[in-house]
């Protein structure tokens, strides 16, 4: 076939096309390999400056990396994290929202923000990245990291005492968490006892204890929250199964030896001995007197008043009035009195508290029976 | 019929019939393969832009391949190298591209755009294959060790040069052989930038300077497929990710005038220092010449040392810019740096392309602009990603001279239309003030210096055009009408001086008569109508606001043409003669 020397270069040049695509498809082949084998490397070398706490490494091993693939989300988190590691949050930040531009539910950048927006107090935004953090895409563990992000919220939301919101936010937290997730379980029980739910927070240390009995964390937790519920006999024991299992906690003892002082003082403690009354009642009054008299001594005078309302007067002329009560005789023949009495200890505590400052002693153990709720559950 | 029939009957080998019995191909299957193979002039242009797309698309994947692997040989796959290579690189590099310019590749310098152009507008399309080799090795080596160049130019002047190679040996007609290299320029610095309008209207901008139909079909074809064929191999990420913009007030647009004003200045900075800087290294005795390369290479090394961002085309660093990974103050810095760079790597000789570095420096000059005016009045200024983003655009408006080019390229690399406000008035200014204190363009300035006077296509687009109206008759020829006797007129006739009447015709359209011939049937036949007289016609006609050189070409051996309203064909606005077109040319 005789073909024309115009259409034979076009011939050859169509058949050259087919060798060029193939050359140019092995090189480019070879150097996408290259290019991704060298990102791999300085992402695992900045990852490794991480954990070796090298923030400044890592940020400039997690850049290299970008420099190949300036689109992978992943370097792009950890750069973010190594720059807020090395206190470049606005540098960081930039790289996070590029992250969410592409990708508005990226759970880790959203959480990497609202923990930028906590440090910088902006709270509504905090709280913004926060629940986009709760309902976004996690690459890893999809069902704990919302878990935890819940707990971190939640933990924003004592620090800056809005107490509604945050235990709204620890009620669906405790729902949330997995009932073999006990780590979780104690958090978010520590968490309610922060914020001053001390019910929810023992329910949520037996429901751990009633799967781990020995773990020591709820033990604690449920002591601690059993005291605040001025539950003392039952603090004590489970403060003790605590003790042994972390006989090291230092804190453990503390809870402990307090919710011991207490049972000592407290003259309603069940099965104790009519003596035993008498004498904790007139203990814990000579204190609250002793303790009131000090604070009247102590509190500067204007014209010869006191500061404040009438409290500290009207006291201690309670204090005069029942004080022949706590003679043996008195005491034996009206025991009905000692709830006057111990109504009396309270009021002192809780007044000289407010006026004089935090009591220690003795004193410091009847403000806690003071403030807790006086039932037979005790 | 019966080539129907032989269509449909089915081959022998189908039919498992023996080797032997194979019949030769039929004559008409032959003639029909060699009718499927044989173009048109128009067509083959069309379909050898698309096979110059595809070679030049291939070309600048294996060049920009070239250039990273090259990268990380000599300085290694870390943003900051070490020290000692960020010396030694560039300057071996220098030392060995001089040696090749010198020896192999000695027309491998010098700008592609001023090269292309050369070709168009001088050899007839001949770009030599040669140089597209000698700016492949020379660049890579170049720009992969450090040298602060761009890979887009000789991407370009790759592209041209294979267009010229195909085209040559398709033995293309003159015409389309000195078309064929901005073809090929298109797909290359398509290619290149990931950015196929752009390159479209750079070359048409700066290389060819016409939108002619023709041209611009093959120019769009060649610059789809070379990126098309680019993307296949390298993916279709743009060359840096894009920042989200949002203009909050429309106050920030008095901040983007201000980068405008930077950039201007900025590009006359950039400009003259290179103008000067090229007569007077090409003016050193020629030995040191090998040298240049490897002393350029050796400084920016040194800067590279404060400022390894500066070296390479330094796409990640404009990347980084664009995302605020430095502040203001560094952003200055980075940008002054580039200049430096930039002005040493390419008045020493070095191949490369200005490009990137206009695009490096504008990001840099914007983003600091952007922080300073944020820092002095934070309610004015947008983010300091967007005012990177427009400075890219500003100083290649106000740098390399292609205002319509910069606004469609920040554009198409954005995806973004909002952008178009902030980059119409900042790249305006930037071109206008650039345009006053420095007339002659880079590209023009820099062929001037090599002796060779191209085009100014700058100066092209604002040269006054004349028009018809500038040069036509004030005193009016004189008109008759067609249904009119000859008689009545012959007073008139007799005291005209006018050597040529114009008599309306009843289709349309205008006769000349002669006064001699009029005056001759006035008197001999006073009842012979106008229409019945001797005379030439139709004339031909142009409107008022045609140019001037339409009416000299329509002109022939008629003494004169009409000059016809557009509102109405019929209405004769005057007349325009070779004399009256010479006048207006004598007094513009």
């Amino acid at each position: 076939m005789a073909v024309a020397p115009r259409e034979r270069i076009l011939l050859l040049a169509l058949a050259m096309l087919l060798p060029a695509f193939l050359i140019t498809g092995l090189l480019s082949r070879s150097y996408h390999t290259g290019e991704t084998a060298l990102s791999q490397a300085w992402f695992a070398q900045g990852i490794s400056a991480l954990h070796d706490g090298n923030p400044a490494r890592a940020v400039e091993a997690f850049r290299n990396s970008l420099a190949f693939h300036p689109d992978d989300p992943m370097t792009q988190l950890k750069l973010a994290q190594s720059l807020i590691a090395r206190g470049r949050g606005e540098e960081a930040r930039v790289y996070l929202e590029n992250l969410l531009a592409g990708d508005a539910g990226n759970g880790p950048a959203n959480l990497e923000l609202a923990r930028l927006a906590s440090h910088e107090k902006s709270g509504e935004e905090a709280l913004r990245y926060y629940h986009n953090a709760i309902y976004g895409r996690w690459p890893e563990d999809e069902a704990q990291e919302p878990v935890r992000v819940r707990e971190e919220l939640s933990q924003f939301l004592l620090d800056h005492y809005d107490i509604a919101d945050a235990e709204a936010e620890l009620i669906s937290l405790a729902a949330a968490v997995p009932p073999d997730d006990s780590v979780s379980q104690v958090r978010a029980g520590q968490l309610f006892l922060q914020a001053g739910d001390a019910n929810r927070a023992l329910r949520e240390f037996q429901i751990v204890l009633g799967a781990k009995p020995g773990d020591a964390q709820a033990l604690k937790g449920a002591g601690t929250a059993a005291m605040d519920l001025g539950m003392y006999s039952i603090a004590q024991r489970y403060l003790l199964r605590a003790r042994e299992q972390a006989k090291d906690d230092v804190t453990i003892q503390q809870a402990l030896a307090s919710t011991q002082t207490v049972m000592s003082i407290d003259p309603f403690e069940h099965d104790l001995s009519k003596a035993a009354v008498m004498m904790r009642t007139r203990n814990a009054f000579h204190s609250a007197a002793n303790r009131l008299q000090d604070c009247v001594n102590r509190l500067p005078r204007t014209n010869g008043n006191l500061p404040g309302d009438a409290g500290l007067p009207t006291a201690s002329a309670r204090v005069s009035l029942m004080a022949p009560w706590t003679t043996d005789a008195e005491m034996l023949t009206h025991p009905e009195r000692t709830a006057d009495l111990m109504g009396l200890v309270f009021d002192i505590e809780k007044l000289t508290a407010k006026e004089c400052g935090a009591p220690s002693g003795m004193d410091l153990s009847l403000l806690e029976l003071a403030r807790m709720p006086h039932d037979d559950s005790r | 019929m019966k080539d129907d029939d032989d269509n449909n009957s089915p081959s022998p080998l189908i039919m498992g019939e023996p080797s032997s019995t194979l019949k030769p191909i039929p004559h008409h299957w032959i003639s029909r393969i060699r009718q499927a193979l044989t173009f048109g002039e128009d067509s083959l242009f069309l379909f050898l832009a698309v096979l110059i797309g595809m070679f030049s698309g291939l070309s600048v994947v294996c060049f920009r391949v070239a250039i990273e692997w090259t990268h990380w040989e000599l300085l290694g796959s870390s943003l900051t190298p070490s020290p000692w290579r960020v010396l030694a690189a560039p300057t071996v590099a220098g030392l060995v591209v001089a040696a090749l310019l010198w020896y192999v590749f000695p027309r491998s310098q010098g700008t592609g755009v001023n090269q292309t152009k050369a070709a168009v507008y001088i050899f007839d399309g001949y770009v030599p294959f040669r140089t597209v080799i000698g700016k492949f090795v020379c660049c890579a080596l170049a720009i992969g060790s450090g040298h602060s160049l761009g890979p887009e130019d000789p991407s370009l002047q790759m592209g041209a040069g294979i267009a010229s190679l195909l085209g040559r040996h398709i033995r293309l007609s003159r015409e389309k052989l000195r078309l064929i290299a901005p073809v090929g320029a298109a797909a290359g610095l398509a290619a290149a930038f990931n950015a196929p309008i752009t390159a479209v209207i750079f070359v048409i901008e700066e290389v060819i300077g016409v939108w002619s139909g023709g041209i611009l079909g093959a120019i769009i074809l060649s610059a789809v497929s070379s990126v098309v064929v680019m993307r296949w191999f390298l993916g279709s990420a743009p060359l840096f990710r894009i920042p989200a913009f949002r203009l909050q007030n429309p106050l920030e647009l008095l901040a983007y005038a201000v980068l405008g004003i930077a950039g201007g200045g900025a590009s006359i900075i950039f400009t003259r220092i290179i103008a000067w800087g090229v007569p007077r290294l090409r003016s050193l005795p020629n030995w040191t010449h090998n040298l240049l390369p490897a002393t350029a290479g050796l400084l920016i090394g040194i800067i590279g040392l404060k400022l390894p961002e500066v070296m390479g085309a330094g796409y990640p660093s404009i990347d980084r810019a664009m995302h605020g990974d430095f502040t203001w103050r560094l952003l200055l810095l980075l940008a002054v740096a580039k200049i430096v760079a930039t002005s040493l790597s390419f008045t020493s000789g070095t191949p490369g392309g200005m490009f990137a570095p206009t695009l490096f420096i504008g990001a840099m000059l914007g983003g600091a602009v952007g922080g300073l005016e944020q820092h002095f009045f934070h309610q004015l200024a947008g983010s300091e990603a967007a005012f990177a983003l427009v400075g890219m655009g500003t100083m290649f408006a106000g740098f390399l001279r292609t205002p319509i080019t910069s606004v469609f390229m920040v554009i198409e690399i954005t995806g973004d239309y909002s952008i178009i406000l902030p980059v119409m008035i900042s790249n305006l200014i930037a071109y206008f003030i650039a345009r006053h204190y420095q007339p002659v363009p880079l590209f023009d300035m820099l062929s001037r210096q090599n002796g060779i006077v191209l085009p100014s296509l700058e100066e092209l687009r604002e040269q006054r055009v004349l028009r018809v109206e500038d040069a036509v008759r004030d005193s009016p020829i004189p008109v008759l009408h067609f249904g009119e006797e000859t008689g009545p007129i012959s007073q008139r006739l007799a005291q005209s001086a006018d050597t040529w009447w114009l008599a309306d015709q009843p289709e349309g359209g205008w006769r000349i008569l002669s006064l001699e011939e009029l005056r001759r049937t006035a008197a001999d036949h006073p009842e012979t109508l106008v229409s019945e007289v001797r005379g030439r016609g139709p004339v031909p006609f142009v409107f008022p606001d045609q140019p001037i050189e339409e009416a000299l070409r329509l002109m022939a051996d008629w003494p004169f043409l009409a000059v016809a309203s557009r509102v109405n064909r019929q209405t004769l606005e005057g007349v325009i003669s070779l004399d009256d077109i010479l006048k207006a040319y004598r007094n513009p």
